[in-house]
Protein backbone atom coordinates (compact mmCIF):
# COMPACT_ATOMS: atom_id res chain seq x y z
CA UNK A 1 0.00 0.00 0.00
CA UNK A 2 1.31 3.47 -0.83
CA UNK A 3 2.06 5.51 2.28
CA UNK A 4 -0.03 8.56 3.18
CA UNK A 5 2.99 10.38 4.54
CA UNK A 6 6.58 9.63 3.61
CA UNK A 7 9.51 11.04 5.55
CA UNK A 8 12.93 10.83 3.90
CA UNK A 9 16.31 11.79 5.32
CA UNK A 10 14.57 14.13 7.76
CA UNK A 11 16.67 16.32 10.00
CA UNK A 12 14.94 18.46 12.61
CA UNK A 13 16.68 20.54 15.21
CA UNK A 14 16.36 23.47 17.51
CA UNK A 15 18.93 25.59 19.28
CA UNK A 16 21.91 23.73 17.80
CA UNK A 17 20.58 20.31 18.83
CA UNK A 18 19.24 17.71 16.44
CA UNK A 19 16.06 15.93 17.46
CA UNK A 20 16.32 13.50 14.60
CA UNK A 21 18.84 12.87 11.86
CA UNK A 22 18.31 11.08 8.57
CA UNK A 23 14.91 9.79 9.67
CA UNK A 24 13.13 7.54 7.20
CA UNK A 25 9.51 6.88 8.13
CA UNK A 26 6.37 5.86 6.28
CA UNK A 27 2.85 6.29 7.62
CA UNK A 28 0.50 3.95 5.78
CA UNK A 29 -3.31 3.82 5.64
CA UNK A 30 -4.78 2.23 8.73
CA UNK A 31 -1.67 2.66 10.85
CA UNK A 32 -1.88 4.15 14.32
CA UNK A 33 1.46 5.50 15.52
CA UNK A 34 2.54 6.64 18.94
CA UNK A 35 5.53 8.93 19.44
CA UNK A 36 7.14 8.40 22.82
CA UNK A 37 10.08 10.23 24.34
CA UNK A 38 11.30 12.47 27.14
CA UNK A 39 10.46 16.19 27.52
CA UNK A 40 12.13 18.39 24.95
CA UNK A 41 13.00 15.48 22.68
CA UNK A 42 11.25 17.13 19.73
CA UNK A 43 8.01 15.15 19.64
CA UNK A 44 5.85 18.22 19.07
CA UNK A 45 8.35 19.67 16.60
CA UNK A 46 8.17 16.46 14.60
CA UNK A 47 4.36 16.63 14.64
CA UNK A 48 4.42 20.25 13.44
CA UNK A 49 6.78 19.28 10.63
CA UNK A 50 4.42 16.46 9.59
CA UNK A 51 1.60 19.01 9.44
CA UNK A 52 3.74 21.27 7.25
CA UNK A 53 3.73 24.05 9.84
CA UNK A 54 7.50 23.95 10.13
CA UNK A 55 9.98 23.31 7.33
CA UNK A 56 12.48 20.48 7.81
CA UNK A 57 16.13 21.37 8.41
CA UNK A 58 17.04 18.63 5.97
CA UNK A 59 15.30 15.95 3.95
CA UNK A 60 11.74 15.93 2.78
CA UNK A 61 8.18 15.10 3.86
CA UNK A 62 5.76 13.99 1.15
CA UNK A 63 1.98 13.71 1.21
CA UNK A 64 0.80 11.03 -1.23
CA UNK A 65 4.01 11.50 -3.22
CA UNK A 66 3.91 15.33 -3.31
CA UNK A 67 6.42 17.37 -1.27
CA UNK A 68 4.50 19.04 1.55
CA UNK A 69 6.18 22.38 0.97
CA UNK A 70 4.85 22.56 -2.60
CA UNK A 71 1.20 21.99 -1.68
CA UNK A 72 -1.15 24.84 -0.76
CA UNK A 73 -2.12 25.15 2.92
CA UNK A 74 -5.70 24.45 1.91
CA UNK A 75 -4.81 21.20 0.12
CA UNK A 76 -2.71 20.07 3.09
CA UNK A 77 -5.49 20.93 5.55
CA UNK A 78 -7.94 18.68 3.70
CA UNK A 79 -5.61 15.69 4.25
CA UNK A 80 -3.74 16.44 7.48
CA UNK A 81 -5.21 17.75 10.71
CA UNK A 82 -3.48 18.48 13.98
CA UNK A 83 -4.69 18.78 17.56
CA UNK A 84 -2.39 21.27 19.28
CA UNK A 85 -1.16 20.89 22.81
CA UNK A 86 -2.46 24.30 23.76
CA UNK A 87 -4.36 27.15 22.14
CA UNK A 88 -4.71 30.61 23.62
CA UNK A 89 -7.96 32.36 22.86
CA UNK A 90 -7.30 36.04 23.38
CA UNK A 91 -10.12 37.33 21.18
CA UNK A 92 -13.68 36.22 21.91
CA UNK A 93 -15.46 33.53 19.86
CA UNK A 94 -18.33 31.12 20.39
CA UNK A 95 -17.91 27.35 20.54
CA UNK A 96 -19.98 26.66 17.43
CA UNK A 97 -18.17 29.32 15.36
CA UNK A 98 -14.79 27.95 16.47
CA UNK A 99 -15.71 24.38 15.53
CA UNK A 100 -17.11 25.57 12.17
CA UNK A 101 -13.59 26.83 11.41
CA UNK A 102 -12.78 23.20 10.63
CA UNK A 103 -14.80 23.51 7.40
CA UNK A 104 -12.53 26.27 6.09
CA UNK A 105 -10.34 24.08 3.83
CA UNK A 106 -13.42 22.48 2.26
CA UNK A 107 -15.07 25.70 1.07
CA UNK A 108 -13.95 28.55 -1.17
CA UNK A 109 -12.51 31.16 1.16
CA UNK A 110 -15.15 33.80 0.44
CA UNK A 111 -18.14 31.47 0.73
CA UNK A 112 -20.44 31.10 3.72
CA UNK A 113 -20.91 27.96 5.78
CA UNK A 114 -23.73 25.80 4.44
CA UNK A 115 -26.44 23.98 6.38
CA UNK A 116 -24.45 20.82 5.83
CA UNK A 117 -21.42 22.39 7.54
CA UNK A 118 -23.62 23.37 10.45
CA UNK A 119 -24.95 19.81 10.73
CA UNK A 120 -21.39 18.45 10.74
CA UNK A 121 -20.38 20.89 13.48
CA UNK A 122 -23.39 20.06 15.66
CA UNK A 123 -22.77 16.36 15.18
CA UNK A 124 -19.10 16.75 16.20
CA UNK A 125 -20.15 18.68 19.30
CA UNK A 126 -22.56 15.90 20.18
CA UNK A 127 -19.87 13.24 19.69
CA UNK A 128 -17.47 15.10 21.97
CA UNK A 129 -20.14 15.66 24.62
CA UNK A 130 -20.39 19.42 24.13
CA UNK A 131 -24.03 19.49 23.12
CA UNK A 132 -25.78 22.57 24.43
CA UNK A 133 -22.59 24.65 24.64
CA UNK A 134 -22.86 25.91 21.03
CA UNK A 135 -23.29 29.59 21.86
CA UNK A 136 -20.98 29.68 24.88
CA UNK A 137 -17.92 31.97 24.63
CA UNK A 138 -14.76 29.86 24.42
CA UNK A 139 -13.26 31.80 27.33
CA UNK A 140 -15.87 30.33 29.69
CA UNK A 141 -14.98 26.68 28.90
CA UNK A 142 -12.88 24.56 31.23
CA UNK A 143 -9.54 23.15 30.05
CA UNK A 144 -11.09 19.76 29.31
CA UNK A 145 -14.03 21.28 27.46
CA UNK A 146 -11.67 23.33 25.30
CA UNK A 147 -9.72 20.21 24.49
CA UNK A 148 -12.91 18.46 23.38
CA UNK A 149 -13.87 21.52 21.35
CA UNK A 150 -10.53 21.28 19.53
CA UNK A 151 -11.21 17.58 18.95
CA UNK A 152 -14.62 18.49 17.53
CA UNK A 153 -12.93 20.97 15.16
CA UNK A 154 -10.63 18.18 13.99
CA UNK A 155 -13.62 15.87 13.38
CA UNK A 156 -15.29 18.62 11.35
CA UNK A 157 -12.09 19.18 9.38
CA UNK A 158 -12.17 15.44 8.62
CA UNK A 159 -8.59 14.86 7.42
CA UNK A 160 -7.21 11.39 6.71
CA UNK A 161 -4.09 11.93 8.79
CA UNK A 162 -4.77 12.82 12.44
CA UNK A 163 -1.82 14.32 14.32
CA UNK A 164 -2.62 14.42 18.03
CA UNK A 165 -0.34 16.29 20.42
CA UNK A 166 -1.09 14.93 23.90
CA UNK A 167 -4.84 14.88 23.17
CA UNK A 168 -5.82 13.51 26.56
CA UNK A 169 -4.26 16.34 28.60
CA UNK A 170 -6.80 17.94 30.93
CA UNK A 171 -9.32 15.17 30.23
CA UNK A 172 -10.91 12.89 32.78
CA UNK A 173 -10.62 9.17 32.11
CA UNK A 174 -13.99 8.56 30.44
CA UNK A 175 -13.40 11.44 28.03
CA UNK A 176 -9.85 10.23 27.32
CA UNK A 177 -11.17 6.85 26.26
CA UNK A 178 -14.13 8.31 24.36
CA UNK A 179 -11.90 10.69 22.42
CA UNK A 180 -9.35 8.06 21.39
CA UNK A 181 -12.13 5.63 20.46
CA UNK A 182 -13.58 8.38 18.28
CA UNK A 183 -10.26 9.01 16.54
CA UNK A 184 -9.42 5.33 15.99
CA UNK A 185 -12.88 4.89 14.51
CA UNK A 186 -12.19 7.77 12.08
CA UNK A 187 -8.90 6.11 11.08
CA UNK A 188 -10.75 2.86 10.34
CA UNK A 189 -13.58 4.50 8.38
CA UNK A 190 -11.42 6.82 6.27
CA UNK A 191 -8.54 4.33 5.85
CA UNK A 192 -6.47 7.12 7.31
CA UNK A 193 -3.74 7.20 9.91
CA UNK A 194 -3.15 8.59 13.36
CA UNK A 195 0.01 9.84 15.06
CA UNK A 196 -0.31 10.24 18.81
CA UNK A 197 2.21 12.09 20.94
CA UNK A 198 1.83 11.05 24.56
CA UNK A 199 3.59 10.35 27.83
CA UNK A 200 1.05 7.67 28.72
CA UNK A 201 2.56 4.33 27.66
CA UNK A 202 -0.63 2.44 28.48
CA UNK A 203 -2.78 4.73 26.36
CA UNK A 204 -0.28 4.37 23.51
CA UNK A 205 -0.22 0.58 23.86
CA UNK A 206 -4.00 0.42 23.93
CA UNK A 207 -4.69 2.56 20.85
CA UNK A 208 -1.56 2.33 18.70
CA UNK A 209 0.09 -0.50 16.80
CA UNK A 210 3.27 1.25 15.66
CA UNK A 211 5.75 3.15 17.81
CA UNK A 212 8.41 5.78 17.21
CA UNK A 213 10.78 6.33 20.11
CA UNK A 214 12.39 9.78 19.95
CA UNK A 215 15.45 9.98 22.20
CA UNK A 216 16.16 13.66 21.66
CA UNK A 217 19.78 13.14 20.64
CA UNK A 218 19.09 12.45 16.99
CA UNK A 219 18.31 8.81 17.50
CA UNK A 220 14.86 7.47 16.62
CA UNK A 221 13.70 3.82 16.81
CA UNK A 222 10.56 2.52 15.22
CA UNK A 223 8.67 -0.74 15.14
CA UNK A 224 5.74 -2.77 16.46
CA UNK A 225 4.61 -3.27 20.03
CA UNK A 226 6.70 -6.37 20.75
CA UNK A 227 9.91 -4.82 19.52
CA UNK A 228 9.51 -1.32 20.95
CA UNK A 229 7.69 -1.57 24.27
CA UNK A 230 10.36 -3.63 26.01
CA UNK A 231 11.59 -2.67 29.49
CA UNK A 232 15.13 -2.25 28.12
CA UNK A 233 14.14 0.19 25.38
CA UNK A 234 11.76 2.17 27.60
CA UNK A 235 14.34 2.38 30.41
CA UNK A 236 16.87 3.85 28.01
CA UNK A 237 14.28 6.18 26.40
CA UNK A 238 12.92 7.58 29.64
CA UNK A 239 16.24 7.48 31.53
CA UNK A 240 14.68 5.58 34.38
CA UNK A 241 14.57 1.81 34.99
CA UNK A 242 11.24 0.41 33.83
CA UNK A 243 9.71 -3.01 34.36
CA UNK A 244 6.92 -4.78 32.55
CA UNK A 245 4.22 -6.68 34.43
CA UNK A 246 1.89 -9.26 32.92
CA UNK A 247 -1.50 -9.55 34.58
CA UNK A 248 -4.63 -11.21 33.18
CA UNK A 249 -3.03 -11.24 29.74
CA UNK A 250 -2.45 -7.48 29.76
CA UNK A 251 0.86 -5.69 30.02
CA UNK A 252 1.70 -2.87 32.37
CA UNK A 253 4.81 -0.74 32.44
CA UNK A 254 5.88 0.57 35.79
CA UNK A 255 8.85 2.62 36.98
CA UNK A 256 11.15 0.29 38.92
CA UNK B 1 -25.28 40.05 11.19
CA UNK B 2 -28.66 40.96 12.68
CA UNK B 3 -27.15 44.13 14.11
CA UNK B 4 -26.02 45.61 10.82
CA UNK B 5 -29.43 47.14 9.88
CA UNK B 6 -29.59 48.87 13.27
CA UNK B 7 -26.11 50.27 12.81
CA UNK B 8 -26.96 51.39 9.30
CA UNK B 9 -30.06 53.17 10.60
CA UNK B 10 -28.05 54.71 13.43
CA UNK B 11 -25.45 55.96 10.95
CA UNK B 12 -28.15 57.69 8.89
CA UNK B 13 -29.57 59.33 12.03
CA UNK B 14 -26.13 60.54 13.10
CA UNK B 15 -25.40 61.72 9.56
CA UNK B 16 -28.56 63.83 9.46
CA UNK B 17 -27.87 65.14 12.96
CA UNK B 18 -24.37 66.13 11.87
CA UNK B 19 -25.83 68.09 8.96
CA UNK B 20 -28.56 69.71 11.05
CA UNK B 21 -26.75 71.22 14.00
CA UNK B 22 -23.92 73.68 14.27
CA UNK B 23 -23.07 77.34 14.68
CA UNK B 24 -25.82 78.41 12.28
CA UNK B 25 -29.11 77.07 13.63
CA UNK B 26 -31.67 75.17 11.66
CA UNK B 27 -31.93 71.73 13.13
CA UNK B 28 -33.68 68.86 11.43
CA UNK B 29 -36.61 71.12 10.49
CA UNK B 30 -34.20 73.47 8.75
CA UNK B 31 -32.80 70.57 6.71
CA UNK B 32 -36.33 69.54 5.74
CA UNK B 33 -37.28 73.07 4.71
CA UNK B 34 -34.15 73.36 2.67
CA UNK B 35 -34.75 69.98 1.01
CA UNK B 36 -38.32 70.87 -0.05
CA UNK B 37 -37.04 74.16 -1.36
CA UNK B 38 -38.37 76.91 0.92
CA UNK B 39 -35.52 77.22 3.38
CA UNK B 40 -32.92 79.91 3.94
CA UNK B 41 -30.44 79.73 1.00
CA UNK B 42 -27.57 80.69 3.31
CA UNK B 43 -28.37 77.73 5.56
CA UNK B 44 -28.44 75.53 2.46
CA UNK B 45 -24.97 76.68 1.50
CA UNK B 46 -23.68 76.06 5.03
CA UNK B 47 -25.04 72.52 4.91
CA UNK B 48 -23.83 71.71 1.43
CA UNK B 49 -20.45 73.37 1.42
CA UNK B 50 -19.36 73.23 5.05
CA UNK B 51 -21.19 70.50 6.93
CA UNK B 52 -21.63 67.83 4.26
CA UNK B 53 -17.88 67.44 3.53
CA UNK B 54 -17.13 67.60 7.23
CA UNK B 55 -19.71 65.00 8.25
CA UNK B 56 -18.87 62.70 5.34
CA UNK B 57 -15.20 63.09 6.20
CA UNK B 58 -15.85 62.27 9.87
CA UNK B 59 -17.85 59.18 8.89
CA UNK B 60 -15.07 58.00 6.58
CA UNK B 61 -12.22 58.74 9.00
CA UNK B 62 -14.02 57.04 11.90
CA UNK B 63 -14.66 54.04 9.66
CA UNK B 64 -11.03 53.91 8.51
CA UNK B 65 -9.73 54.09 12.09
CA UNK B 66 -12.11 51.37 13.29
CA UNK B 67 -11.29 49.12 10.32
CA UNK B 68 -7.60 49.57 11.03
CA UNK B 69 -8.21 48.80 14.71
CA UNK B 70 -10.01 45.52 14.01
CA UNK B 71 -7.28 44.36 11.63
CA UNK B 72 -4.44 45.30 13.98
CA UNK B 73 -6.13 43.47 16.84
CA UNK B 74 -6.38 40.29 14.78
CA UNK B 75 -2.89 40.70 13.38
CA UNK B 76 -1.36 41.02 16.81
CA UNK B 77 -3.89 38.83 18.58
CA UNK B 78 -3.98 41.56 21.14
CA UNK B 79 -7.28 43.18 22.04
CA UNK B 80 -5.44 46.36 23.04
CA UNK B 81 -3.77 46.98 19.68
CA UNK B 82 -4.76 49.96 17.60
CA UNK B 83 -3.31 52.00 14.74
CA UNK B 84 -1.54 54.37 17.09
CA UNK B 85 0.48 51.87 19.08
CA UNK B 86 2.40 50.91 15.94
CA UNK B 87 3.72 54.44 15.68
CA UNK B 88 1.77 55.31 12.55
CA UNK B 89 0.43 58.56 13.92
CA UNK B 90 3.87 59.54 15.20
CA UNK B 91 5.33 59.03 11.75
CA UNK B 92 2.47 60.98 10.24
CA UNK B 93 2.98 63.83 12.71
CA UNK B 94 6.70 64.00 11.95
CA UNK B 95 5.99 64.03 8.21
CA UNK B 96 3.36 66.73 8.53
CA UNK B 97 5.44 68.99 10.79
CA UNK B 98 8.46 68.59 8.55
CA UNK B 99 6.26 69.72 5.66
CA UNK B 100 4.92 72.63 7.71
CA UNK B 101 8.44 73.57 8.78
CA UNK B 102 9.60 73.73 5.20
CA UNK B 103 6.79 76.17 4.47
CA UNK B 104 4.48 73.76 2.68
CA UNK B 105 0.74 73.93 3.14
CA UNK B 106 -2.50 72.23 2.17
CA UNK B 107 -2.16 69.04 0.23
CA UNK B 108 1.60 68.88 0.78
CA UNK B 109 1.14 68.65 4.53
CA UNK B 110 -1.36 65.82 4.06
CA UNK B 111 1.07 64.15 1.67
CA UNK B 112 3.88 64.54 4.19
CA UNK B 113 1.72 62.96 6.90
CA UNK B 114 0.71 60.07 4.67
CA UNK B 115 4.31 59.48 3.65
CA UNK B 116 5.46 59.64 7.28
CA UNK B 117 2.85 57.09 8.32
CA UNK B 118 3.91 54.67 5.60
CA UNK B 119 7.60 55.12 6.43
CA UNK B 120 6.73 54.34 10.04
CA UNK B 121 4.92 51.18 8.94
CA UNK B 122 7.91 50.02 6.88
CA UNK B 123 10.29 50.69 9.76
CA UNK B 124 8.15 48.71 12.21
CA UNK B 125 7.63 45.92 9.70
CA UNK B 126 11.35 45.72 8.93
CA UNK B 127 12.47 45.82 12.55
CA UNK B 128 9.91 43.21 13.61
CA UNK B 129 11.39 40.72 11.17
CA UNK B 130 9.52 41.07 7.87
CA UNK B 131 6.11 39.75 6.92
CA UNK B 132 7.00 36.08 7.30
CA UNK B 133 9.11 36.31 10.42
CA UNK B 134 6.55 37.56 12.92
CA UNK B 135 6.70 35.13 15.77
CA UNK B 136 3.76 36.54 17.58
CA UNK B 137 2.07 39.80 18.25
CA UNK B 138 4.23 40.88 21.15
CA UNK B 139 7.38 41.52 19.11
CA UNK B 140 5.47 43.64 16.64
CA UNK B 141 3.70 45.48 19.42
CA UNK B 142 6.93 46.20 21.28
CA UNK B 143 8.61 47.41 18.11
CA UNK B 144 5.62 49.67 17.48
CA UNK B 145 5.80 51.11 20.98
CA UNK B 146 9.53 51.78 20.68
CA UNK B 147 9.19 53.39 17.24
CA UNK B 148 6.23 55.45 18.48
CA UNK B 149 8.27 56.87 21.34
CA UNK B 150 11.05 57.65 18.86
CA UNK B 151 8.60 59.62 16.71
CA UNK B 152 7.34 61.35 19.84
CA UNK B 153 10.84 62.63 20.55
CA UNK B 154 11.16 63.68 16.90
CA UNK B 155 7.91 65.64 17.11
CA UNK B 156 9.02 67.43 20.30
CA UNK B 157 12.36 68.29 18.72
CA UNK B 158 10.72 69.69 15.58
CA UNK B 159 8.24 71.72 17.63
CA UNK B 160 11.14 73.17 19.61
CA UNK B 161 12.90 74.27 16.42
CA UNK B 162 9.76 75.55 14.71
CA UNK B 163 9.41 79.36 14.44
CA UNK B 164 6.55 80.78 16.50
CA UNK B 165 4.31 81.72 13.59
CA UNK B 166 4.19 78.11 12.43
CA UNK B 167 3.96 76.54 15.86
CA UNK B 168 0.22 77.11 16.23
CA UNK B 169 -0.57 75.34 12.95
CA UNK B 170 1.61 72.40 13.96
CA UNK B 171 -0.05 72.11 17.37
CA UNK B 172 -3.49 72.13 15.79
CA UNK B 173 -2.38 69.43 13.41
CA UNK B 174 -1.27 67.29 16.34
CA UNK B 175 -4.60 67.64 18.11
CA UNK B 176 -6.59 66.21 15.25
CA UNK B 177 -9.15 68.50 13.71
CA UNK B 178 -11.93 67.51 11.37
CA UNK B 179 -12.37 71.13 10.34
CA UNK B 180 -9.25 70.71 8.26
CA UNK B 181 -11.39 68.56 6.04
CA UNK B 182 -9.31 66.50 3.74
CA UNK B 183 -10.97 65.27 0.61
CA UNK B 184 -14.14 63.55 1.87
CA UNK B 185 -14.89 61.87 -1.48
CA UNK B 186 -11.40 60.41 -1.62
CA UNK B 187 -11.63 59.19 1.99
CA UNK B 188 -15.00 57.51 1.40
CA UNK B 189 -13.58 55.89 -1.74
CA UNK B 190 -10.53 54.57 0.12
CA UNK B 191 -12.76 53.23 2.90
CA UNK B 192 -15.02 51.37 0.48
CA UNK B 193 -12.08 49.82 -1.39
CA UNK B 194 -10.32 48.70 1.80
CA UNK B 195 -13.52 47.23 3.25
CA UNK B 196 -14.21 45.42 -0.02
CA UNK B 197 -10.72 43.90 0.08
CA UNK B 198 -10.98 42.64 3.66
CA UNK B 199 -14.62 41.57 3.94
CA UNK B 200 -14.18 38.44 1.78
CA UNK B 201 -11.38 37.16 4.02
CA UNK B 202 -13.55 37.50 7.14
CA UNK B 203 -13.64 33.75 7.69
CA UNK B 204 -9.85 33.55 7.51
CA UNK B 205 -9.70 36.40 10.03
CA UNK B 206 -11.87 34.37 12.41
CA UNK B 207 -9.30 31.58 12.21
CA UNK B 208 -6.30 33.88 12.45
CA UNK B 209 -7.79 35.32 15.64
CA UNK B 210 -7.41 31.87 17.23
CA UNK B 211 -3.69 31.73 16.44
CA UNK B 212 -1.29 31.62 13.53
CA UNK B 213 -0.54 27.90 13.76
CA UNK B 214 -4.15 26.88 14.21
CA UNK B 215 -5.15 29.02 11.22
CA UNK B 216 -2.36 27.52 9.10
CA UNK B 217 -3.32 23.98 10.10
CA UNK B 218 -6.89 24.68 8.96
CA UNK B 219 -5.77 25.86 5.52
CA UNK B 220 -5.18 29.62 5.83
CA UNK B 221 -2.19 30.94 3.86
CA UNK B 222 -1.04 32.94 6.86
CA UNK B 223 1.96 34.80 5.36
CA UNK B 224 0.09 36.50 2.48
CA UNK B 225 -2.95 37.16 4.67
CA UNK B 226 -0.87 38.91 7.32
CA UNK B 227 0.84 41.03 4.69
CA UNK B 228 -2.56 42.02 3.26
CA UNK B 229 -3.89 42.91 6.71
CA UNK B 230 -0.83 44.94 7.56
CA UNK B 231 -1.03 46.87 4.30
CA UNK B 232 -4.77 47.54 4.57
CA UNK B 233 -4.55 48.53 8.24
CA UNK B 234 -1.62 50.84 7.52
CA UNK B 235 -3.24 52.44 4.48
CA UNK B 236 -6.46 53.00 6.40
CA UNK B 237 -4.71 54.54 9.40
CA UNK B 238 -2.33 56.61 7.27
CA UNK B 239 -5.20 58.02 5.20
CA UNK B 240 -7.18 58.89 8.33
CA UNK B 241 -4.23 60.47 10.10
CA UNK B 242 -3.15 62.40 7.02
CA UNK B 243 -6.64 63.81 6.57
CA UNK B 244 -7.45 64.94 10.10
CA UNK B 245 -4.42 64.40 12.37
CA UNK B 246 -4.31 62.25 15.47
CA UNK B 247 -7.72 61.04 16.59
CA UNK B 248 -7.23 58.51 19.34
CA UNK B 249 -9.37 55.72 20.76
CA UNK B 250 -11.87 55.34 17.92
CA UNK B 251 -9.82 52.48 16.42
CA UNK B 252 -9.30 50.89 19.81
CA UNK B 253 -12.70 51.22 21.44
CA UNK B 254 -15.06 50.63 18.49
CA UNK B 255 -14.24 46.93 17.89
CA UNK B 256 -14.38 46.35 21.65
CA UNK B 257 -17.83 47.82 22.03
CA UNK B 258 -19.06 45.55 19.24
CA UNK B 259 -17.37 42.47 20.67
CA UNK B 260 -18.92 43.19 24.04
CA UNK B 261 -22.28 43.39 22.27
CA UNK B 262 -21.68 39.89 20.89
CA UNK B 263 -20.48 40.73 17.38
CA UNK B 264 -17.38 38.52 17.17
CA UNK B 265 -17.54 37.02 13.68
CA UNK B 266 -15.32 39.20 11.48
CA UNK B 267 -17.76 39.02 8.58
CA UNK B 268 -20.04 41.04 10.85
CA UNK B 269 -17.39 42.85 12.87
CA UNK B 270 -15.67 44.50 9.88
CA UNK B 271 -18.69 46.34 8.40
CA UNK B 272 -20.16 46.95 11.86
CA UNK B 273 -16.92 48.56 13.06
CA UNK B 274 -16.80 50.80 10.00
CA UNK B 275 -20.36 51.99 10.68
CA UNK B 276 -19.96 52.41 14.43
CA UNK B 277 -16.54 54.08 14.10
CA UNK B 278 -18.03 56.57 11.65
CA UNK B 279 -20.95 57.21 13.98
CA UNK B 280 -18.78 57.75 17.03
CA UNK B 281 -16.44 60.18 15.33
CA UNK B 282 -19.31 62.12 13.72
CA UNK B 283 -20.97 62.41 17.13
CA UNK B 284 -17.71 63.51 18.74
CA UNK B 285 -17.24 66.10 16.02
CA UNK B 286 -20.83 67.30 16.40
CA UNK B 287 -20.26 67.80 20.14
CA UNK B 288 -16.91 69.47 19.46
CA UNK B 289 -18.64 71.93 17.12
CA UNK B 290 -21.61 72.73 19.32
CA UNK B 291 -20.58 72.41 22.99
CA UNK B 292 -18.64 75.67 23.16
CA UNK B 293 -20.08 77.31 20.03
CA UNK B 294 -19.20 79.58 18.37
CA UNK B 295 -15.78 78.29 19.41
CA UNK B 296 -14.86 74.85 18.07
CA UNK B 297 -12.58 72.39 19.74
CA UNK B 298 -10.63 69.66 17.90
CA UNK B 299 -12.56 66.39 17.79
CA UNK B 300 -9.38 64.52 18.73
CA UNK B 301 -9.44 66.16 22.15
CA UNK B 302 -13.01 65.01 22.69
CA UNK B 303 -12.45 61.41 21.55
CA UNK B 304 -9.49 61.17 23.93
CA UNK B 305 -11.52 62.71 26.77
CA UNK B 306 -14.34 60.19 26.23
CA UNK B 307 -12.11 57.34 25.10
CA UNK B 308 -9.56 57.24 27.93
CA UNK B 309 -12.04 56.57 30.77
CA UNK B 310 -14.05 54.22 28.54
CA UNK B 311 -10.89 52.28 27.83
CA UNK B 312 -9.97 52.01 31.51
CA UNK B 313 -13.49 50.76 32.19
CA UNK B 314 -13.20 48.14 29.44
CA UNK B 315 -9.83 47.04 30.75
CA UNK B 316 -11.12 46.58 34.28
CA UNK B 317 -14.16 44.76 32.98
CA UNK B 318 -12.10 42.35 30.88
CA UNK B 319 -9.82 41.65 33.83
CA UNK B 320 -12.69 40.15 35.76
Amino acid sequence: MTPLLTVEGLRLGCGGRDFCRDLAWSIRPGERWAILGPNGAGKSTLLHALAGLRGPDGGEIRLAGQPLARLSRRAVAREIGILFQQIDYTLPATVLATVLGGRYPHRAFWSQESGEDLDLARRALRLTGLEGLEERPVATLSGGERRRMEAATLLVQDPRVLLLDEPTNHLDLNHQIALLELFTERVRVTAGAMVLVTHDIHMAARYCDRFLLVHGNGRCDQGGREAMLTPERLSRLLDHPMRMVNADGERFWLPA
Amino acid sequence: MARLPFLLFGSVVVFVAGLSFGGVGGGVAGIWDWLVGNGDPLFGRVVLELRLPRVAGAMAVGGLLALSGVLMQVLMRNPLADPYVLGLSGGAACGAILALASGASGVWVDGGAWFGALVSMLVVLGLAGGPTGWEGGSRLLLTGVVVASGWGAGVSFLLYLLPDERLRGALFWLMGDLGRGGDATLLVGILIVLLAVTWPVGRALNLLATGVERAASLGVAVGPLKLLLYLVASLAAASAVAAVGSIGFVGLVTPHLLRLAGCVDHRCLLPASVLLGGMLLTLADLLARTLIAPQQMPAGVLTALIGAPLFVWLLRRSGR
